[in-house]
């Protein structure tokens, strides 16, 4: 038979004052650094923000390329973290925290709009050589938003300021209906803009007719979506444009802000393919409420425990299991904060699930020393519960292993979410097990001892 | 060997057979390709078979506050929801989720969707609601056969006519086809601006009535908007009309100057109809009983339920009041993240699993095949009771499944150390089987309750992919109390069942 361990006869409460010490020096540290840098260590579920994860598909761009780019763009305090992408490519995690998006969007907005504005000196300048520009072929890969613009310039055009991703232009189907004297606007919906071509002799004369002088023709074509766009020159343009609220730009721009990253990189550096893989995103609103929320989860999970153990056990049992919940608890969040882990929505449900194992452990020490107790009837309670841990100590062992086992492969072979998950669940196995020997037990011995229970009532 | 243990042996396969024959649906639909899996035909394949979050499957969610503090009020909630309804449903997405969470928040989630931009398309622009005074059935017909000519026939091929010819209408899966038809027709002059009329679909409608599946309206309608949506003064849901006292309603006011052009346009249009259009798509569209000279009218339903009257009532608030909304909170997954993701998981699965399987065969050896029998079994429950339940498994849900796998030998190393104790003493194989189980039994179960509280808690307060980890843990945890005590019983009973059996390899 093979036996990791076989009538041991540990002397494991003999040895709780260097346990008490051990635990309560490294709960103190650990504390300690939970409160002061509490505040380093939250994840974007309890600070806000947004996480973009993109791969390389091409080309080939270094952290410090990244971050440059990311700085010009106004996010200077964004953290990049290199990592694996799909296909083992290259990959980035890029972390913007909420406030930190407010001047990056506020900064992003003026590129934009002199690209916009040099994009048009640029192409009045060939419209003035070419003579047949239209029929660009544009895909248009994203798509736009598009605000209702009321009366907006001396020529009251009534019409649509679309706005896709680093291009605004006039949308023709609006403009032209207005201009051309139709009433109807023929939009479906949003992504799709229909008109079909229109043609564009006739959004030529229209346009004249209406008193631009300068302006540009393309059509664009993507699957099924069709549209003419008209560039409007400067003069033209700028009256459009103050009709623009800041605060919709803002929205724009910050929502979008993964694709706003792929195009910055893929302009200014040649043969770079950026693959966006995903990206989060949390609000001021929900991550002040989730903070709350796994507060309350946590002290709820440990009132229910605390409930069911003072029914099955007796009310000592319940409040050392408790202080060792607590320990568990402070000790496993202490290390993962300490290790440079982030505080995620995903780390809450780890810790939950360390207040379910943990006291797991210390129930199957316990009740073994409620059955050795109800056997052995005025022997030495330091005796029995130190028997009925080394009874134990087999199942405590090989239990503790096989899920340190598991957890470790899903450390290791889990997704970059997961990891986190999985390092939580690992530091708290490890914890619990020892809390369950080294914290429950002898707390119980020493209450004994202090507060002897009367006669006739069970110990355990 | 005893007639229960036959019994119990007869219930185990049965209901291995059951669980494996649920997971075959899971098996086959995962086998094809990934874009064979949204195709009609796969549809009931897929119902079938264990549900991924969208954190594995790949898609988007989002969660959207709803200003409800302007004058709309709670009802904006639901005025979003339909608009996003209708522009979801526009967009071709399969299997959307729209639901409302709270007062003012609204979850979307759109599997499969990866386009980051997506939100901005669905919320980014405020509806457009509208009245059209719906064209003769037989001016429609001429505009259809115009498309014929143009197109060779291939327009009215797709079309169906019922009942008795009152509607033209086509199965959803033809309307896109369809509609880039009625497009490029447009473009030729067919039913454009300058004709006076054009051509507009209604949103997807249930064909169960009609023996199909959904189908949309085709409807020709005027050009120019008769009623801006902006005229609706009020507009509120409401039981029981003239003909009947529980059919739903929706009673709309027309305020303002507008209300003089209802008078006519309803008095024009007797026994026509009128469309309410949202973003160029046919809402509904009531027929005018008579002429509305007061701007109050009364839109009966018919068949439809109060929660359409209500939706209809959200929309044509739209109208009045567009609502506000933002992006709180989002998640997209790329297919190839979410791919990775249950790569990763299946591979740490089966490592973990390799690894305690192995262990727990040299520890306990002959009995170790029996942990190792329980473990095995846990795991195929587990996944069949998923896919049955329709529960859905998420990136920490395959956490929840490889930490089952790590803490599922628990109750057998606590039931074995236990017969271990047992032979210790010299008590027959059979005695210390029994003793065990039986004193190993309470601590188990006090050990599982204790964690399965913690789940609970978990899926309480969770959301989304977080909950699904609460699933699959307080599911694995049954499961495996199931497993542990009953099936490896039966197996170390009828192991024992020859009498005299003098050793037990543990």
């Amino acid at each position: 038979m093979l036996r990791i361990f076989k009538n041991t006869h540990f002397d494991f409460v003999g040895k709780r004052k260097i346990a008490y010490i051990f635990s309560l020096v490294i709960f103190v540290t650990c504390t300690l650094f939970l409160l002061f840098f509490w505040n380093k260590r939250q994840g974007i579920d309890f600070t806000g923000g947004t996480i973009v994860r993109l791969s390389i598909e091409q080309g080939d761009i270094s952290t410090a390329e990244l971050r440059s780019t990311i700085q010009e763009m106004g996010a200077g305090r964004s953290i990049i973290q290199e990592s694996r992408g799909e296909q083992n490519r290259k990959g980035f995690i890029i972390r913007l925290p909420l406030d930190q998006q407010q001047n990056e969007i506020s900064g992003q907005i003026t590129p934009v709009q002199q690209e916009i504005d040099s994009g048009l000196v640029a192409f009045f300048d060939d419209f003035s050589t070419t003579e047949n520009i239209y029929g660009i072929y544009q895909r248009i890969d994203s798509g736009f938003t598009i605000n209702q613009l009321a009366d907006t310039n001396a020529m009251t055009v009534k019409g649509w300021l679309v706005h896709e991703q680093d291009t605004l232009f006039l949308m023709a189907g609006a403009v032209l209906d207005s201009l051309i004297g139709l009433q109807q606007v023929e939009m479906s919906g949003y992504y799709q803009v229909v008109p079909p071509v229109l043609p564009l002799d006739m959004v030529e004369s229209s346009l004249d007719s209406a008193g631009f002088s300068s302006y540009l023709l393309f059509a664009d074509i993507d699957q099924s979506d069709r549209a003419v766009r008209v560039l409007l020159p400067d003069s033209e343009w700028n009256a459009l444009e103050t009709e623009l609220t800041p605060e919709v730009e803002q929205q724009e721009i910050a929502q979008s802000i993964d694709m706003v990253i792929k195009d910055h990189l893929e302009q200014n550096y040649t043969g770079l393919v950026v693959d966006i893989e995903g990206s989060e995103h949390v609000g001021a609103r929900i991550s002040q409420s989730l903070k709350w929320r796994a507060l309350w989860v946590v002290t709820l999970g440990i009132l229910a425990i605390l409930a069911y153990i003072s029914i099955r056990f007796t009310y000592r049992f319940g409040i050392a299991a408790i202080i060792a919940l607590i320990h568990d608890l402070l000790i496993t969040a202490g290390i993962y904060a300490i290790s440079g882990f982030e505080f995620n929505i995903s780390t809450i449900a780890g810790l939950l699930t360390i207040v379910g194992y943990s006291i797991n452990d210390s129930i199957v020490v316990s009740d073994r020393i409620r059955e050795v107790n109800k056997l052995n009837k005025g022997k030495d309670f330091l005796n029995i519960v130190n028997m009925s841990i080394n009874a134990t100590l087999g199942r405590t062992i090989i239990t503790s292993a096989t899920t340190l086992a598991v957890l470790l492969s899903l450390f290791i072979f889990g997704s970059s979410i997961i990891k986190d998950f999985a390092f939580v669940l690992m530091i708290g196995v490890f914890v619990g097990t020892y809390s369950s020997i080294f914290v429950v037990s002898p707390i119980v011995v020493d209450w004994e001892r202090k507060f002897p229970t009367p006669v006739g009532k069970s110990r355990a | 060997m005893k007639k229960s243990i036959i019994w119990k042996i007869i219930l185990i396969i049965a209901v291995l057979g059951i669980s494996l024959w649920q997971l075959s649906f899971t098996w086959r639909y995962y086998s094809l390709e990934r874009e064979q899996r949204y195709s009609p035909e796969n549809m009931i394949l897929r119902k079938k078979a264990i549900h991924l979050g969208l954190d594995l499957e790949g898609g988007s969610h989002f969660l959207l506050v709803v200003d409800t503090t302007g004058k709309g009020g709670p009802e904006m909630v639901h005025q979003v929801v339909e608009i996003l309804q209708s522009r979801v449903d526009k967009y071709g997405i399969s299997e959307p989720v729209i639901e409302v969470q709270g007062n003012n928040y609204v979850v979307v989630e759109l599997p499969g969707e990866m386009d980051p931009s997506i939100a901005r398309k669905l919320i980014g622009t405020t509806a457009v609601l509208e009245f059209r005074v719906v064209k003769n059935i037989t001016r429609l017909r001429d505009v259809i056969s115009e498309i014929d000519q143009e197109f060779n026939g291939r327009f009215s091929a797709l079309l169906k006519t019922f009942p008795g010819g009152s509607m033209i209408v086509c199965e959803a899966e033809d309307w896109k086809y369809l509609d880039s038809l009625v497009m490029l027709a447009r473009d030729r002059g067919i039913a454009d601006s300058a004709s006076g009329s054009v051509l507009l679909w209604t949103r997807e409608m249930d064909g169960e009535d009609y023996g199909i599946s959904n189908y949309r309206e085709l409807l020709l309608v005027s050009a120019i908007p008769e009623i801006p949506g902006g005229a609706i003064s009020s507009a509120q849901a409401g039981l029981g009309t003239s003909n009947n006292p529980s059919e739903p309603r929706v009673d709309m006011e027309i305020g303002g100057s507008a209300r003089s052009d209802w008078a006519r346009i309803t008095s024009e249009n007797v026994g026509e109809r009128i469309a309410i259009v949202m973003d160029n798509e046919i809402y509904s569209a009531p027929s005018v009983e008579g002429p509305i000279l007061n701007g109050r009218s009364t839109i009966t339903l018919g068949k439809g339920t109060l929660e359409d009257a209500k939706a209809l009532a959200s929309v044509l608030q739209a109208g009045r009041m567009p609502a506000r909304a933002d992006i709180e909170e989002s998640f997209v997954v790329g297919p190839s993240l979410g791919a990775d993701s249950v790569r990763g998981g299946i591979r740490s699965m089966l490592i973990a699993g390799a690894v305690i399987l192995l262990f727990m065969l040299i520890y306990y050896r002959a009995s170790g095949i029996v942990a190792d029998i329980a473990l095995v079994l846990n795991m195929i429950f587990l996944l069949a009771i998923l896919s049955g339940f329709n529960l859905t498994l998420t990136l920490p849900g395959m956490a929840g499944l490889v930490l089952v796998i790590g803490a599922g030998v628990d109750a057998n190393v606590l039931i074995f150390e236990r017969i271990r104790e047992e032979l210790d003493q010299n008590k027959t194989p059979k005695k210390a089987v029994d003793l065990g189980f039986s004193k190993a039994f309470v601590t188990i179960l006090d050990a599982n309750i204790t964690t399965l509280l913690a789940a609970l808690i978990l899926w309480w307060f969770g959301t989304g992919p977080i909950r699904g980890f609460a699933v699959t843990l307080s599911v694995g945890l049954v499961v495996n109390m199931f497993t542990a005590i009953f099936v490896s019983r039966v197996f170390f009973d009828s192991i024992l069942a020859k009498p005299n059996t003098e050793k037990l390899s543990i």
